[in-house]
């Protein structure tokens, strides 16, 4: 017991152990470099992954409540200053993008699926196609889109959309080429009661009808 | 051991301030941001028609391309901008944009009591009574996007559209 007492008394008159200032320095640079890729690092996540305050999933379709707000949070400003794309505030219109099908699976461009539902509410609506990066999908039909002018519907004011790369009877919207797509609906002069509640939007299914 | 969770908690507030930063600046900043875009293709106080898009003849990524696009990019600093256009029957909207993409005024032809747009632009501390059936308003910046969208109701109208779009105008206004 007396010896231990001794050994600590040594150990605290040696006091702390000093560390070069080249020491010192070198660890501070190495935590600011530290701090700097994490920041940056983790901006580069939420950019690339889509991650915003106001993302909202409404089945496979993504809505951002605040792009095109006077007032969008930044994460929100920040992905669409990057994605190039000029949306309108919520009020003139509502654009909803689906990368996925409702299953979950991917959307494909060798894929077959039928995107159906009731006609949204609003002065105007369109669905058109898309490569991830915004662009339009070259095909030999020259078809991009279908609006609420354009598309047919059955008798109950049902629309179906066949999205396929083979032609197909009624409202086929080709793929245009392999790989991965985006779908984006546009409601434009949406129904206010969307605006006020975006969930009450009644979204279209996107169904995986064959994947090879 | 307390120095290094003094360094890591440094590193860790220093990523928050990072990140924090780089979210702030991004909008002012990016390189292909739809403002950045215009800036670089059109000149200032110009209406230009861009559309329907069309692969490879994208005005902006995911544009629509059921829509005839006016822009004009317009720049309020030296004097107010007056954008007029006579619009077509069919559905349209008119949206004034900062350059972060926040939309400050918007009109749709629902709202529009005539088929003509006829808006004087204003900078800060610039007046200007209107005549007829003009509208005034205040520019939350000196530089921004108008954008006027035409919505097709065919694709068979995009020339006719095209046309009418053509016809609107993008001007400084010469105050007397």
């Amino acid at each position: 017991m007396s010896t231990l007492v001794v050994e600590r008394r040594s150990r605290s008159r040696r006091g702390p152990v000093s560390e070069s200032p080249l020491r010192s320095f070198a660890r501070f640079v190495a935590y600011l470099g530290f701090g700097t890729f994490l920041g940056l690092g983790s901006a580069w996540y939420v950019l690339e992954h889509g991650i915003s305050l106001d993302r909202m999933r409404l089945g496979p379709w993504v809505l951002r409540a605040d792009a095109g707000q006077p007032v969008a949070d930044p994460y929100t400003s920040a992905y669409i200053a990057r994605s190039g794309h000029i949306p309108m505030r919520l009020d003139g219109a509502i654009y909803l993008t689906a990368a996925t099908a409702s299953d979950g699976s991917a959307l494909r461009g060798e894929c077959s699926y039928v995107v159906s539902g009731p006609a949204p509410t609003g002065a105007w609506w369109s669905v058109s196609l898309h490569d991830p990066g915004g662009g339009l999908v070259e095909n030999a039909a020259r078809r991009y889109s279908f609006s609420s002018t354009t598309v047919l519907y059955d008798e109950r004011d049902i629309f179906t959309i066949s999205v396929a790369p083979q032609a197909r009877a009624g409202n086929w919207l080709p793929t245009g080429e392999t790989g991965p797509f985006v779908l984006m609906l546009r409601i434009h002069g949406p129904d206010p009661k969307y605006v006020r509640e975006p969930s009450a939007i009644e979204i279209p299914e996107i169904v995986t009808e064959r994947c090879p | 051991m307390r120095a290094g969770v003094f360094w890591l908690g440094l590193a860790l507030i220093l990523g928050g301030i990072v990140h924090i930063a780089a979210m702030l600046v991004i909008p002012a900043l990016a390189p292909k941001s739809g403002y950045s875009r215009f800036e670089t293709a059109i000149d200032v106080n110009q209406a230009v028609v861009r559309g329907p898009a069309s692969p490879g003849e994208e005005p902006f990524p995911f544009a629509s391309p059921d829509t005839v696009y006016v822009v004009c990019r317009y720049d309020v600093s030296q004097g107010p901008v007056r954008f007029t256009a006579s619009l077509p029957e069919t559905y349209w909207s008119l949206a004034l944009t900062e350059p972060d993409g926040g939309n400050y005024y918007y009109i749709n032809s629902m709202q529009s009591p005539t088929s003509r747009t006829d808006l004087v632009l204003l900078g800060r501390g610039q007046e200007f009574e209107p005549s007829g059936d003009q509208s005034v308003t205040q520019a939350s910046g000196p530089r921004g996007l108008m954008i006027l969208r035409i919505f097709l109701r065919d694709g068979a109208l995009a020339p006719t559209m095209r046309e009418a779009a053509a016809r609107a105008t993008c001007t400084p206004l010469q105050l007397g």
